[in-house]
């Protein structure tokens, strides 16, 4: 190796040395000035370390806290309420011990005047503490007591972006990525819930001191399901233009806050100069908006390009979903060689038991339909949670089960440029509707044998597209034939392992038809319809 | 970690581990000893690493299990456990006592784990997530997926760098205390941390590529 490249290495390894110095004594990185020559991934690994680092001494000092503080000021349930620590929109927060717990926590205290209310307030608390995700503040526990609700979490120690923009300055390009990406896999853990967040700004977001990225407030969140149209929360210049104009939150408008505000953390600036509602409509009709990279020169092409997607103002030119915007903002370009996908014979050893978080939407008349996808493996199969990383030779089937008579629709939808059809499949048992009352295993049998989906491609990560219906989708029927036909001719018939001709892996179709289709079939026919999304990323990548 | 000083500092005082304030005596001759049947030595070691293991255990231990006589109880059982078989230590690993103590520890919470999650054989499914499901702290501050990735990078690293890096980063010992574990000097360990850092880094660095 030449000398030049062995000082260089070195440098590089000095460098992440300091870092990891500083880690271990439990100092402060400043990470604006830590890259360069740097090598990403192990400056990632150093930032993950870091956070872990924190985890773990904030577990040592919550294990031998004082089981009795002496100065609580009162308290709310089983919690000593200890100081006050800010006021918000909606209410006091307050420092707190929970010794249940036995840690230290935020408290937020409101007062509730009615029984709805108070049911309101512990149903929304309840589906929040589901949801965990490092970069999204975890929620311990909610109770009423005496006319007031409490909500308490974790307590987060740090500053709030909007304070450290204003204290210094715009943030660099790849800080901004980093912190985008944190956001949106935080998002993607509140949609996949059916919640939206609702307010997303740089007030809502904390970098705690090891640098870990907190998604907070979630007062103005909801279920995206039946989300109130009538009532605007969120900070105005956040709200995506639907919403502006009375339109019900959705992930679409998370997403545009999101933009928005990797947006104004580049550029201290906003996409639209006007701060008040009528300025802001009228700028947003005529399209008076500010680009990015007029703003700032010198910007990553990918990050202005992933960043003027998210707050374009029609929703359905955003990215698809949180997930896909984070594979847009990801350092390297988004890449998808050779992806197929086969079917393969599998032993069906399978317990049919459900374990594991699933996915269950109450809808109107009680139909409840639940869907999860499984690995099957030599000796069964486990359930896969969303986001758990899968490999290539992995087989997949998708558990579902629904109280009425359903039909279902299942697509591969990575993000990438093309769709494909997993559910239904000619030749395949069993073919839509699904009977009320029985748990399936799709895609089912063929033949006799029972048959799974096997990932045999190298894209960064496949995303799964699962529509329920309790009527026939003919829309979606008549496009997956179209698609199916024009894989055939495309393909020919010699696909799979054992000779499935009907093997969906060159069934590709562009997804926009797809995403189009999705919308409207959500917008006609809501109640009838469910949907859930499943990203499971490429541990081989 | 309580150590309000300097971490790298030779004088620092901490109450990581119970050394007391004089210069500890090192834990593999504390280790010959029990193995001499010295009961002194015995009640030595274990007023030294009981204390550090409840405060880790009780961050690893699953909410309806966490509290303070379960946690305990583990402990001690683990750690007795671990006194009556030191030669086993002595004879297969030549590294911390500590870090030993701690495997041990992990496998029996994952045993604990695994006994409150199972479930009756064709139990419905509730829509409401039953309260055994409340992850342990370590998983609510961190997250499930993050904590795993974590333990997997750090089961790839050479045993001395895992070593290290739980003493510093999982037990918060200070370097002082680690030298007295891995016979070596404050500066060097702090050295040798950082480096296992780095590994460290690269492994999780790589797997989230």
């Amino acid at each position: 190796m030449p000398a030049d490249n062995n000082r260089q290495q070195g440098q590089h390894s000095d460098g992440l040395e300091q870092v990891a110095a500083r880690i271990a004594d439990e100092q402060p990185v400043n990470w604006r000035d830590v890259g360069g020559e740097t090598d990403a991934a192990s400056l990632s690994g150093l930032r993950e370390i870091e956070q872990l680092a924190q985890g773990f001494r904030h577990l040592q000092v919550s294990a031998i806290a004082p089981k009795t503080p002496t100065s609580n000021k009162f308290r709310f349930g089983n919690l000593q309420v200890l100081e006050p620590l800010g006021t918000g929109t909606q209410g006091d927060v307050w420092r707190a011990y929970d010794p249940l717990l036995d840690l230290q926590v935020a408290l937020k205290l409101r007062k509730v005047d009615s029984d709805t209310l108070s049911h309101q307030f512990l149903e929304e608390a309840r589906r929040l503490a589901r949801v965990r995700q490092a970069n999204i503040v975890s929620v311990y526990g909610a109770a009423v007591h005496d006319g007031r609700a409490g909500l308490w979490t974790e307590l987060v120690r740090g500053s709030p972006l909007a304070d450290l923009l204003a204290a210094h300055g715009p943030f660099p390009a790849e800080e901004v990525r980093g912190i985008g990406l944190d956001l949106c896999h935080a998002l993607a853990a509140v949609h996949r819930h059916g919640l939206v967040h609702g307010d997303v700004k740089a007030e809502n977001v904390m970098r705690e001191v090891s640098g870990r990225i907190v998604l907070m407030d979630f007062g103005a969140a909801r279920e995206f399901e039946h989300a109130d149209a009538s009532v605007v929360s969120g900070t105005l210049r956040y709200l995506a233009p639907e919403v502006l104009r009375g339109a019900a939150p959705s992930p679409a408008s998370d997403l545009y806050a999101l933009g928005v505000l990797l947006f104004h953390l580049l550029s201290d600036a906003y996409p639209y100069a006007a701060s008040d509602l009528d300025g802001l409509l009228a700028a947003q009709e005529r399209n008076q908006r500010v680009r990015l990279a007029s703003l700032k020169s010198g910007l990553p092409a990918d990050l202005v390009r992933a960043i003027e997607q998210a707050i374009d103002a029609s929703p359905a030119r955003r990215h698809a979903s949180a997930l896909a915007f984070a594979a847009a903002l990801a350092p390297r370009a988004a890449r998808n060689t050779s992806k197929s996908w086969g079917l393969l014979a599998a032993v069906a050893a399978v317990a049919a038991l459900l374990a594991g978080i699933v996915a269950w939407r109450s809808g109107i008349g009680g139909w409840q339909a639940q869907a999860e996808f499984q690995r099957v493996g030599a000796h069964g199969s486990a359930a896969l949670a969303d986001g758990t990383s899968i490999a290539m030779g992995d087989r997949l089937v998708l558990q579902f089960r629904s109280n009425q008579p359903a039909f279902v629709y299942i697509f591969d939808d990575d993000g990438s440029a093309t769709t494909g059809v997993l559910f239904p499949l000619a030749d395949v048992e069993p073919a839509n509707p699904l009977a009320a009352n029985t748990a399936y295993r799709l895609p089912g049998r063929q033949s006799g044998e029972s048959v799974a989906w096997t990932v045999s491609s190298r894209a960064e990560r496949e995303e799964f597209v699962v529509i329920a219906a309790t009527t026939a989708q003919p829309e979606l029927e008549r496009a997956i034939a179209d698609w199916q036909r024009a894989g055939a001719d495309k393909a020919g018939t010699a696909r799979g392992a054992l000779g499935l001709t009907s093997a969906p892996e060159e069934t590709d179709i562009a997804s926009a038809p797809l995403r189009e289709i999705l919308q409207r079939l959500s917008r006609d026919q809501g109640d009838q319809l469910r949907q859930w999304r499943f990203v499971f990323p490429h541990a081989d990548r | 970690m309580l150590c309000t000083c300097g971490a790298g500092k030779k004088a620092c005082v901490n109450d990581s581990l119970d050394y007391g304030k004089t210069i500890p005596e090192p834990t593999v001759a504390l280790i010959r000893r029990i193995r001499d049947g010295d009961s002194v030595a015995r009640d030595t070691l274990l007023r030294r690493y009981l204390p550090a293991l409840r405060r880790w255990a009780h961050g690893r231990l699953p909410a309806s299990a966490r509290d303070l006589s379960d946690t305990d109880d583990l402990v001690q059982v683990t750690l007795m456990r671990a006194l009556n078989n030191i030669d086993e230590f002595d004879a297969r690993h030549t590294g911390s006592f500590l870090a030993y103590l701690r495997q041990i520890l992990l496998n029996q919470v994952r045993d604990e784990l695994r006994r409150q999650q199972r479930r009756p054989p064709g139990s419905e499914i509730d829509t409401e997530l039953p309260d055994l499901e409340t992850p342990p702290l370590v998983e609510q501050m961190l997250g499930h997926e993050r904590v795993r990735a974590y333990e997997r990078a750090l089961a790839a690293l050479p045993k001395r760098q895992q070593e290290l890096i739980v003493m510093r980063m999982e037990f918060g010992m200070s370097y002082p205390e680690i030298a007295a574990e891995v016979d070596s000097t404050p500066d060097a360990v702090r050295v040798m941390v950082a480096r296992a850092i780095v590994l460290l880094s690269k492994e999780l660095g790589g797997e989230s590529a």
